[in-house]
């Protein structure tokens, strides 16, 4: 029993699933792979069949045969789906490939020349309706995260059914001849059955509800099928690739078929093909299938994954072209199918994951099955073309292979960023969009009231009305605001100021002189900084208030002045800004705007300013840090640095760097990501958000970046693998405590990890995967996994992608990216308390004692000389609860 | 009773309503201004008459509310006294009384105004937690 449970854990271990889905995955893989084994049984069979009764020329005429019938056949099987169950419908194909394969069979004594046709006409419809049904279990058997784990899987077990039924076929043709495989491949079909009716049994799997269209589509048909794939350029892009796979199919396969027909006949013919498929093509398949698909899938995504097949054939026809023979058309062959079942099947599957479930399952079968066949059908009207043209046909299919590929590759491509697009919005469908509203004031009996409101003067009423009637191209708005003139409200002065000095106004200069005598209020800085600029004696004006006694007067002189060129002299002398720094409040701010006008002692000298307790000082320290720009960064990383300084100093020190919009910050603060302790991280955290917000030009380096990502994965996994340890332990207020505390900085450390992978990608998108993850349904969880796993490097996601994937447990997933051991409460109250930042140590300290963990003892005294007071009251407290040993010690 | 120390401060501090928002890490902060105090049977705490100047956790004891001169009722241990006071500091219609020896966490308006300076986040989780309750009191009203 042990011995079981053990081999089952090392399975899941080592084949990267969940324990609970091991049994429908098992069920899945064998369903596939019987399929499988029977369609490469009557694969070879039907072919050689063929080939024996015909010569090659009438191969592309069957190909075109296969089209016709398989465009109604498709038509009608997707009617069935439509107002079928999803089980109904395999229960009808199953029963009726059964019956009919024993029909061909007899039928096949009579030697009739169209049966022969018919014969494979069936054969490749078997393959398209059972599999894509497989397949399509298996969409509603797993979501889409679970399929990116299981689906690599899943296309091995159909590859490796593959290699048995065209091993079978070879081995045993000499034996029975190649007629009677017929039932043989009806045998397993039934096999194959009996494992979809087991998996219907498992656990978690209901195909009740599941068919390939909704109830309300249950009048479906061809226009309903064209106007869906019509409006989802999604389905295009997957309806272009699959042309493009099954156009190269069938040239591949003609050439292939043409140079077999030239070496054997008869039973050699079949046990050839059945050989070839058997022992070359799937053992080949099945090893691309199980140690590089999922390689390549992780690594390179879904783009990659459709690239590998239009590559690997391409270069096998430009071998072709060189060097034709049955070798060369073997190989370009081995490559077409063993990459179709194993990348390019996976890809596509994936491909259409982010598509809404009722679009998928409406579509899938139809696409799959009706595409196929027009595609094989333009395959087989090329190849007639060509000998229409008197082309030399072998050589001109394999130089038309070759430009086809080229044009796959470049599909496959495009696929990729129609995938990430389709995800993303998804992804952003949840968000609110917010529409501007537009106001029609051209309308002139609407000008004329907002005139009247304006001319009232006072209240936001009358500056609304300015600022509209500002918008009215050709309005006369300077007269307007000459007979408003000094009489109007400050605010509504301050507005006229400000846009007179925009527009070059000169009919206010009078009424801003006035204001210039006036109390400080708000409409003197706008007043300052228009006359300072446009008033004759100006820059004198301003001279004069920088000696006057309110600060208010001399700040908005300064502040006027910063418009005007240095030699205007609009500033404070430097002892006089010094010794204001070290005055009154009210003196400090304005020291601190003074600052900007000389920058070398600024940059002393502000940092100190911005921590001043005053607030009106630090918010003009910052505003003048603002403006110094990258040569206020040293000062201020220095401040960031500086770990013996209070907390609040060096958390300002990082929002300040958020602020002021260079590079030099941003690579300050991203320089500073492995800051231990976590408030100040989270300050370096924000100050990067907000920059990032404010200037999306910066540029952030990929290292820092992958450097904090791996840490807070660590960090994250490092807390619910010690939550784990705690939720067991019979602890009371301070063990709950702890876990509070750090289920609250599991919250802020993934945050904090969202935060820093928004200043590489676009922080809209992550922003909203974020939003997903903290919804944290199931397929929400799974669509921005599935997002991110598109859009992040491969070095980042192999640390993010493990976090929000909730099958696995911490444990395992610490385990394996970090060496993380599960060791139990005690083990993890220790590293808390030896490694943790302050509140952590003592949260840790009092549940030791809670949980009566003595052998912590010695962990608890040594922190009590690390820590501050509050540490060593908390362990004075612990170690008297632990016992009175302890105590005498410290 | 002897000083508390932070973690003690910080579980007592959970039953604060205004303060429920709050992680941990964030509460070890405000426990940090909090002030342990004693007060002696019938040591007067608030009055109407009085501005409010702070907000009290009982950690051991009780305290009694009085209305004109009518009890109201008694709080108890883990129960808070006048947390409006880090708010506002309009004085409550009402007395609060020591009825025996108690011990008192005292969080002072000016201290808490000066922590919320530096720590936006708190003063975010104060408000979300401030318009969860005026949510409710509406769909109270509404339902009433």
């Amino acid at each position: 029993m042990r011995n079981s449970a053990g081999s089952k854990d090392w399975l899941v271990r080592r084949l990267g699933l969940r324990r609970d889905e091991l049994g429908r995955t098992a069920l899945m893989f064998l369903y596939l792979l019987f399929v499988l084994l029977a369609y490469y049984i009557l694969k070879p069979v039907s072919r050689a069949l063929f080939l024996t009764r015909f010569d090659a020329s009438q191969l592309p005429f069957l190909y075109l045969a296969m089209a016709a019938s398989g465009g109604v056949l498709a038509y009608h099987y997707v009617r069935i789906a439509v107002r079928w169950s999803l089980s109904a419908a395999v229960n009808a194909a199953t029963a009726l490939i059964v019956v009919t394969l024993l029909a061909i069979w007899q039928l096949l004594r009579l030697d009739q020349a169209w049966l022969y046709y018919v014969f494979n006409i069936w054969v490749s419809l078997f393959s398209l309706v059972l599999v894509s049904q497989g397949w399509l279990v298996a969409g509603h058997v797993f979501d889409p995260r679970a399929a990116k784990r299981v689906y690599s899987l899943l296309a091995a077990g159909a590859v490796l059914g593959a290699a048995i039924g065209g091993s079978f076929t070879a081995l045993v043709v000499r034996l029975v001849g190649t007629a009677n495989l017929v039932p043989a491949s009806a045998f397993f079909v039934l096999l194959a059955y009996s494992c979809f009716r087991l998996l219907l049994r498992q656990p978690g799997v209901s195909l009740g509800e599941a068919r390939a269209a909704g109830e309300e589509r249950a009048e479906f048909t061809i226009a309903d099928v064209s106007r869906d794939v019509s409006s989802h350029r999604h389905l295009q892009v997957i309806i272009a690739l699959l042309m493009a796979t099954y156009v190269v199919d069938t040239l591949v396969e003609y050439q292939f078929s043409y140079m077999a027909r030239e070496s054997y006949r008869g039973d050699s013919l079949t046990a050839f093909l059945g050989g070839f498929y058997g022992l070359y093509l799937n053992l080949t398949t099945f090893i691309l299938q199980v140690f590089l698909t999922s390689l390549v899938v992780s690594r390179f995504g879904v783009g990659g994954t459709l690239l590998v097949m239009p590559a690997g054939i391409g270069a096998a026809m430009a071998a072709m072209v060189v060097t034709p023979g049955i070798w060369a058309a073997g190989i370009a062959r081995l490559i077409e199918a063993s990459t179709r079942y194993s990348f390019n099947r996976t890809g596509m599957e994936l491909l259409y994951m982010p598509l809404p479930a009722d679009l998928r399952d409406r579509t899938k079968a139809f696409v799959d099955i009706f595409v196929d066949r027009v595609a094989r059908g333009a395959g087989a009207l090329l190849i007639l073309g060509l000998a229409a043209l008197g082309a030399p046909s072998l050589r001109a299919v394999s130089l038309l292979t070759l430009v086809a590929c080229g044009v796959w590759a470049a599909l496959a491509v495009y696929a990729r960023r129609q995938y990430v697009d389709t995800v993303r919005r998804r992804l952003a469908a949840r968000r609110l969009d917010l529409e501007s509203m537009r106001i029609p004031y051209q309308d002139a009996a609407l000008t004329r009231r907002l005139e009247e409101l304006a001319l009232q003067g006072e209240g936001r009423q009358s500056l609304y009305a300015l600022r509209l009637l500002n918008e009215i191209p050709g309005f006369p708005l300077e007269a307007l605001a000459v007979r408003l003139g000094g009489d109007a409200a400050p605010p509504v002065r301050a507005w006229l100021y400000e846009t007179a000095l925009q527009r070059g106004w000169r009919s206010l200069l009078k009424e801003a002189r006035r204001e210039l005598d006036l109390p400080a209020g708000l409409a003197l800085m706008p007043a300052a900084a228009y006359y300072g600029v446009l008033g004759a004696d100006g820059p004198a004006a301003l001279r004069r208030l920088l000696d006057h006694g309110d600060p208010a007067v001399v700040e908005a002189a300064l502040r006027a002045g910063e418009q005007l060129p240095p030699e205007a002299g609009i500033r404070l002398p430097p002892g006089r800004i010094a010794a204001l720094a070290s005055s009154e409040p009210a003196m400090r701010r304005l020291a601190a705007f003074a600052y900007r006008a000389e920058p070398g002692a600024a940059v002393t000298a502000l940092p100190a300013l911005a921590m001043d307790p005053h607030p009106a000082v630090r918010r003009a320290a910052a505003e003048s840090l603002q403006a110094l720009g990258a040569k206020a960064v040293p000062a201020l990383a220095a401040c960031l640095d500086d770990r013996e300084a209070p907390l609040v100093r060096r958390r300002r020190a990082a929002r300040l760097l958020g602020s002021i919009p260079a590079q030099e910050a941003s690579d300050a603060l991203l320089a500073r990501l492995d800051e231990p302790d976590l408030e100040v991280l989270a300050a370096i955290l924000r100050a990067l958000e907000k920059q990032r917000g404010g200037a999306p030009g910066l540029q952030y380096a990929h290292e820092p970046v992958r450097r904090q990502v791996s840490r807070a994965a660590r960090m994250y996994l490092e807390i619910r693998v010690a939550l784990k340890c705690l939720k067991g332990a019979q602890g009371a207020a301070a063990t709950r405590l702890l876990v509070r505390t750090l289920e609250s900085r599991l919250d802020r450390v993934i945050q904090g990890l969202f935060t820093i992978l928004g200043l590489r990608y676009p922080p809209h998108d992550i922003h909203a995967a974020w939003r997903a993850v903290r919804r944290g349904t199931p397929a929400e969880m799974a669509n921005a996994a599935e997002f991110l796993d598109n859009i992040l490097d491969h070095d980042l996601k192999r640390f993010v992608l493990p976090l929000l994937d909730e099958d696995r447990p911490p444990d395992q997933v610490g385990r394996d990216l970090f060496g993380l051991e599960l060791l139990g409460a005690a083990a993890a109250l220790r590293v808390m308390i030896e490694e943790g930042d302050p509140w952590l140590a003592v949260c840790a300290m009092a549940a030791a004692a809670e949980l009566g963990f003595r052998e912590l003892t010695p962990a608890i005294r040594a922190a009590t000389e690390r820590g501050g007071e509050q540490a060593a009251r908390v362990a004075t407290a612990s170690l008297r609860r632990l016992g009175t040993e302890g105590l005498e010690q410290v | 009773m002897q000083d508390l120390n932070i973690v003690e401060r910080v579980i007592a501090l959970e039953n604060v309503e205004l303060l429920r928002g709050l992680s941990p890490d964030q509460l070890a902060r405000v426990a940090a201004i909090a002030r342990q105090e004693h007060a002696p049977p019938g040591k007067v705490l608030l009055t109407p008459e009085g501005p409010l100047e702070a907000m009290y956790v009982i950690m051991d004891g009780s305290v009694e509310l009085l209305q004109d001169g009518v009890p109201l009722e008694v709080a108890r241990q883990n129960e808070v006294v006048g947390s409006w006071a880090l708010l506002d500091n309009a004085p409550l219609p009402v007395t609060a009384r020591a009825v025996e020896d108690t011990t008192l966490l005292r969080i002072a308006r000016d201290d808490f105004y000066e922590l919320l300076s530096d720590n936006t986040e708190i003063v975010s989780a104060i408000f979300s937690t401030l318009v969860r309750r005026f949510r409710a009191l509406l769909e109270q009203g509404s339902g009433s």
